[in-house]
């Protein structure tokens, strides 16, 4: 039950350098810190996975030409790929180390399928999640 | 009693002197062209000596109007930031009021800070007193490796941030391709 938003961010999209439509309410860029920041309703798009949250935070490096390599998304955040969502308080990107953790009660849905934790940490290029503390799971039982 | 920001007050006094040199020229030469009320200029450079250091405005035509500020046309205008970097502006058409340090533009308005980044407008407001380029309608910034489009943008020229606002859409590519 792979899904969430790092399912859109996977290594294939990284090298084929995918980009990100991004909506919001306002935005602000740091010129010197290289950080970008979306906020109020924000909506995030990418091959098909959607994200929405209250606020974007994005780190840029220097680099020539720049790079977005962190990212925090925090309030009512939500993920929505296929038929999987993802509802979580923040959700953290590092597309350097190649992870994605979840925090703040996140719950996982898959139709009536639900598993919660309070941490769920995502490895990108492994395709593998964590599920860490207090994990429950929900799942219908076929003719029940 | 003392001053409690000498620097500032000598900016706001070289401000105040510089836009009082400016309001003499402009009324000797209304003065000397007897019984004319504008006076046309072309090849128009001024140089503004401001807080934030020399201001540049250059403009093609220039239209001196007595009381009214100056009326520009293909205008440029440019300062260099803390950094060193070069802030500038280009418009076909502006409007100079040097009492409060205030250049408004508007056609083909463009701003840019280095070879960075760059916004483009339909209107936009340099409020050199406040250190601010306000840019509206149609917004469009490029550079640190983001499209953004808005309906309004303000860029600070001293923390040098910008702020979009109304409807902002971004397109950022995450391998930081241009987008």
């Amino acid at each position: 039950m792979i899904l969430v938003f790092c399912c859109a961010v996977d290594s294939r999209a990284l090298e084929m350098g995918k980009g990100i439509r991004i909506q919001s309410e306002s935005m602000r860029a740091l010129d010197q810190s290289g950080e970008i920041r979306f906020q109020g309703q924000v909506r995030v798009d990418l091959e098909g996975t959607r994200m929405e949250c209250d606020r974007l935070d994005l780190q840029i490096s220097e680099g020539d030409p720049p790079e977005v390599y962190q990212g925090t998304a925090t309030g009512n955040v939500l993920i929505v790929h296929g038929k999987d969502r993802v509802i979580a308080d923040e959700a953290r990107f590092d597309l350097r180390e190649g992870t994605v953790e979840l925090s703040g009660t996140p719950r996982l849905e898959r139709g009536d399928a639900t598993i919660t934790a309070r941490r769920i940490l995502y490895r990108l290029q492994e395709g593998t999640a964590d599920f860490q503390g207090q994990v429950e799971a929900e799942f219908e039982i076929p003719g029940d | 009693m003392e001053d409690p920001d000498p620097v500032r007050s000598r900016a706001r006094g070289r401000t105040v002197l510089a836009a009082a040199v400016l309001a003499a020229i402009l009324l000797s030469l209304l003065t000397r062209t007897a019984g004319a009320s504008e006076v046309r200029i072309s090849g128009f450079s001024f140089v503004q000596e401001t807080g934030r250091g020399p201001w540049i405005l250059e403009a093609q035509n220039a239209l001196l109007q007595e009381g009214e500020g100056v009326t520009l046309e293909d205008v440029s205008a440019r300062l260099a930031d803390s950094e060193g970097e070069e802030v500038g502006v280009t418009a076909q058409r502006g409007w100079y009021d040097p009492a409060h340090l205030v250049l408004e533009l508007e056609g083909r308005v463009r701003a840019h800070r280095g070879s960075g980044l760059l916004l483009v407008g339909e209107k936009m407001t340099w409020d050199q007193g406040k250190g601010t380029i306000q840019v509206q309608g149609k917004v469009e910034m490029t550079g640190l490796g983001i499209l953004v489009m808005g309906e309004s943008a303000v860029y600070d020229t001293t923390d040098r941030t910008v702020l979009f606002t109304g409807g902002v859409q971004a397109i950022l590519d995450i391998m930081g391709e241009k987008p």
